[in-house]
């Protein structure tokens, strides 16, 4: 049955909220079936023993080219939803894809994902923000944090003072400082709401 | 209260309204390109005028530190609200020049490259190996036109009398609040009347 291929590969989507293994194999089956369909469709009406004003004939060609659009749609869902998640990955994980889902993707899409990166980047140094930054509402002027993770013997800097993280110790800061942190993957909020 | 104390309240509650607005109607609205310029102004003061002069009180140290945050957070959810609505519609703003023209300049910029890519990209992955006879309509294929069929909170901000909505007769009075389908307010929210909650 023409399309049920692609439905495979979008049932990839389904099960998986973020962005599992690209379906190399589904997506090639898929755009071979497409070619069986194109060449199905060329074949009849190069042909010069079939009656083209036939209605038999005429619903042939278009079964086949309808079976080729459905195809289409759906391999063209398939890649949109996964630049989508990709996109709010960036989003919510900052500038490098997280190693988990890093070997989910396409070598094209760690491009895209590259050149998104720059593009949120050029506009963020357009307006001064980061725009992924105070991604809710402040509720607190102080965050209280946990450090997880320290980069070398290097003191941090923060707004108006520059310390030395210790791992694991609880330190109470500004919001900016704190989430800065946060997103360097160097701390995690505690005491959140 | 000083002359530009007021104005930089005035330009919050503008930017609040704008910023509500935005994130419940459909179709992208005019960029507030003064406001959000002298409140990035402002909150860029405001920090130095902290750090300067660092307040001893704890409490109003604490008061005056979120009240930059919350600024901060205003203005960048304003920025990233417009910038999430432009990647979403992004080949309808492009294509349509009334829409294209409530982009600052930036965002115009931001919208090209991104409609580049995300078309390069597809056709890198599909659509290139797609014979050209069979290529008919692919240029609308994600073109994803705003949808003014929700339903949206308006408050009225100005006294505009008996009004025919969609057949119905409606009477606005600066402060009522009505639910309406957005796609028949669109005179109202261009001026400014309605503002969005």
């Amino acid at each position: 049955m023409y399309g049920e291929k692609a439905i495979e590969v979008l049932k990839d989507l389904k099960h998986n909220e973020s962005v599992p293994i690209y379906n190399q194999v589904g997506v090639t089956s898929v755009m071979q079936e497409m070619d069986l369909l194109y060449l199905t469709i060329l074949k009849i009406n190069n042909s010069e023993e079939l009656d083209q004003s036939d209605p038999a004939i005429a619903t042939n060609v278009i079964t086949h080219y309808s079976g080729f659009m459905r195809n289409k749609r759906c391999i063209l869902a398939y890649l949109y939803e996964r630049i989508q998640r990709i996109k709010r990955l960036r989003w919510e994980c900052g500038v490098t894809l997280p190693t988990n889902i890093e070997p989910n993707l396409h070598q094209t899409e760690k491009g895209f994902f590259d050149k998104y990166d720059k593009l949120l980047g050029d506009y963020g140094a357009e307006v001064n923000f980061d725009l992924t930054s105070d991604s809710k509402p402040p509720k607190d002027a102080f965050i209280e944090i946990r450090i997880i993770k320290t980069e070398g013997e290097d003191d941090i800097v923060l707004e108006d003072r520059t310390i030395k993280l210790k791992k694991n110790h609880i330190y109470y800061m500004n919001r900016s400082d704190a989430e800065m942190l946060i997103n360097r993957g160097l701390a995690v909020q505690i005491n959140s709401r | 209260m000083s002359l530009e104390a007021t104005r930089i309240n005035d330009d919050k509650v503008e930017l609040m309204r704008a910023w509500s607005t935005e994130k419940f109607y459909p179709h992208i609205l005019p960029y507030k390109d003064n406001i959000v310029g002298r409140l990035q102004e402002e909150i860029e003061n405001a920090r130095n005028r902290l750090l300067e002069q660092p307040e001893t009180n704890l409490t109003t140290k604490t008061i005056k530190e979120l009240e930059i945050d919350r600024l901060r957070f205003l203005v960048i959810s304003y920025l990233r609200t417009r910038l999430l609505k432009i990647e979403k519609h992004v080949q309808y703003i492009i294509e349509t020049e009334e829409m294209f023209d409530r982009l600052s300049p930036g965002e115009q910029k931001f919208a090209k490259q991104y409609f580049e890519l995300q078309q390069a990209h597809l056709n890198t992955m599909f659509l290139g190996s797609i014979p050209d006879v069979l290529k008919a309509g692919d240029e609308d294929n994600l073109r994803v036109e705003p949808n003014l069929n929700t339903y949206v909170f308006c408050r009225v901000r100005e006294d505009l009398g008996q009004v025919d909505i969609e057949g119905e007769v409606v009477a606005l009075s600066t402060g009522d609040i009505y639910v309406l389908r957005s796609g028949s307010i669109t005179p109202y929210i261009e001026q400014e009347q309605f503002d969005l909650i």
